[in-house]
This record gives structure tokens, C-alpha cells and sequence, in this order.
């Protein structure tokens, strides 16, 4: 696998991500509303980015799905928060895979702050669920 | 063959100048002649770096325990915290080959040959600001990863990434 073909997947799991929001958004409290627009649009940004890139690689970039398959039936706020970990968990798996697909700083950069930025939220959202621990040892592992 | 600790002796000595070579290390080691370790040409002078993120991490340990120590009422907020660092330390070890350490040894200075496991101080009344002196030891661990994170191989490089955004999320947990 190249590092195109890992940035492809990388981008594949943003497009998830940003149809997955939509559903938690649709499902958490409406305090909890801020965050998961933040959250998403954090993840466009990270898509549109990423769709460049790979545009720049001479590459066209993946587009996104009509329809995304569930985990898990999403039919509640504590659902919906499940959800939005495990976007965030499988956002970090992708970018930490593209780690491992190149020798060039800039993209291991570029896929480090996005496998970071996961985590992070996925933590956020751990504790706004109430899940001990709100973290993990090796986040997208 | 010596002792198991004349033996963890010349296995620390060797992974320090060695790095991935370690595992050769081992095996030499387990026969009674170290004689292998020198010959090899492609040795390299420089420690291996990845030694330097499982030397803070180690040093993490050491600054839970101080932490926790000083503040029990904080043990709830670190143990956890403690425990995923812990496992981070063993993943370490692994990609580094170092053999587990023995149960009489302690953590520190089983990475390499230099005791650089002081933990943070610890303040003596206030646990915010041992939290917050807890907090820039996780950030600076978290630092050298991402900064290994650009350089190192592509095998390694998925899991010293990982520990550097573990990291920002122990940060936060600190906070």
C-alpha cells in the first residue's frame, strides 16, 4: 500500500465520519448540540485538506458514500455519544495506518496532528458519556 | 553465565549503544559470550531515540507515584492515567527488544544507564500545582514523541505517533 492508497482510506474515513455526525447530532441533547457541530466541522476541514493533498499527488480524491452502515443501533443521546467515539476512534485508526505508509515528514505531520485531534475528541466525548477510562493507551491502535 | 543481574546489565548496556540490534543482544547474551555485540560493523554510535520517549515515560511513573503519593485524594484522577503509561512502557520495551524487567528492579533506570527518573515536584499543600507539574511532564513526553514521530522508520512510526497523542489526551485528563 502506498501512501496515496493510505491518504484514500484516511479520506474514506473522514467522509464516515462527517454522514456519522449527522446521526449523533441528530440523536444527543441539545446541550451536547455545540460540540458535535465543532466536531464535524473539524472533520470537513480535515476532509477538504486531505481531498487537496491528494489532489496535489496528482490523485483523485475518494468521494463519499451515499450511505453508511451503523455499528450499532443509534436511538439515543448515550447511543449517540457511542457513536461519536467511535467515529473519533476510527478517524485516529486511519491517520495512524497513513503513519506507517510514509517516510515523508510533512504527511507523518499532517497525519499526527489529525490522529491526535481524534483522540482528543474521542476523549471529550468519553467523559461527556460518563465511560471509565475516558482514554486509551494507544489511541487508534 | 552470571547472574540475572549481571546479565540485565550487559542487555541494558548493549540496547543503549545498539538500539534495534537488541535482540541479537539477548541471544548472545543468554549463550555467555558477548563476544557477537562488537564485530558488527553497522552498530551505531548514537543511543537509539525511541530510548529517549520510553526514559519519560518511565519518568511518568515516577511522577504518578510522587503525585499520588503527596495527594491521595488525586489517586482516582492518576491510577488510570498510570496504568495506560504502564502499558505504553511495556510497548516500548518490546519495539526497543529490552528484556522485561525483573520484579526486583525498579523502574527507573532499566532504559538506560543514566538515573533520569527524578519525578516532578511535588507540592507539599497544593495538589493543583502538582497536577500542573504532572501535566508539563506528559506535554514534554508528548512533545519528543511527535518530534520522533517525523524522523523515525515507518514500522515505528504508528506507535510512537500513537504515544504522542495518547499524551495530549493524558493532558487533558490533568487539567
Amino acid at each position: 500500500m502506498s501512501d496515496i492508497d493510505a491518504l484514500q482510506d484516511a479520506l474514506a474515513g473522514e467522509h464516515a465520519v462527517i454522514w456519522g455526525y449527522g446521526v449523533v447530532g441528530a440523536e444527543v441533547t441539545e446541550k451536547q448540540q455545540p460540540d458535535v457541530r465543532a466536531a464535524e466541522l473539524a472533520h470537513r476541514g480535515r476532509r477538504d485538506a486531505t481531498a487537496e493533498l491528494l489532489r496535489s499527488l496528482a490523485a483523485v480524491p475518494t468521494e463519499a458514500e451515499a450511505y453508511y452502515e451503523l455499528p450499532f443501533p443509534v436511538t439515543d443521546p448515550a447511543s449517540g455519544l457511542r457513536l461519536a467515539v467511535h467515529l473519533e476512534a476510527g478517524a485516529a485508526a486511519a491517520w495512524r495506518f497513513v503513519l506507517g505508509q510514509t517516510d515523508d515528514a510533512e504527511l507523518r505531520r499532517t497525519a499526527l496532528e489529525a490522529l491526535t485531534a481524534s483522540a482528543v475528541q474521542a476523549t471529550r466525548w468519553r467523559l461527556a458519556a460518563g465511560t471509565e477510562p475516558a482514554t486509551v493507551a494507544f489511541p487508534g491502535q | 553465565m552470571g547472574t540475572p543481574l549481571s546479565r540485565r546489565r550487559v542487555l541494558v548496556a548493549f540496547a543503549a549503544g545498539a538500539g534495534a540490534l537488541g535482540g541479537a543482544g539477548l541471544l548472545s547474551a543468554c549463550t555467555g559470550s558477548p563476544a557477537p555485540v562488537t564485530p558488527i560493523s553497522t552498530v551505531p554510535t548514537a543511543p537509539d531515540p525511541l530510548l529517549a520517549v520510553l526514559d519519560e515515560r518511565v519518568g511518568l511513573l515516577a511522577d504518578y507515584d510522587a503525585a499520588g503519593l503527596q495527594h491521595p485524594e488525586l489517586l482516582a484522577r492518576l491510577l488510570p492515567l498510570r496504568k495506560q503509561t504502564e502499558e505504553q512502557v511495556a510497548a516500548l520495551r518490546l519495539a526497543l527488544a529490552l528484556p522485561r524487567p525483573s520484579p526486583t528492579a525498579t523502574g527507573s533506570g532499566t532504559s538506560t544507564a543514566a538515573p533520569t527518573t527524578t519525578a516532578v515536584p511535588v507540592d507539599p499543600v497544593d495538589p493543583a500545582v502538582t497536577l500542573a507539574a504532572v501535566r508539563t511532564a506528559v506535554r514534554a513526553s508528548g512533545s519528543t514523541a511527535a518530534a520522533l514521530c517525523e524522523t523515525t522508520t515507518a514500522q515505528r512510526a504508528p506507535l510512537v505517533g500513537s504515544l504522542a497523542a495518547a499524551a495530549a489526551c493524558h493532558e487533558l485528563m490533568l487539567r
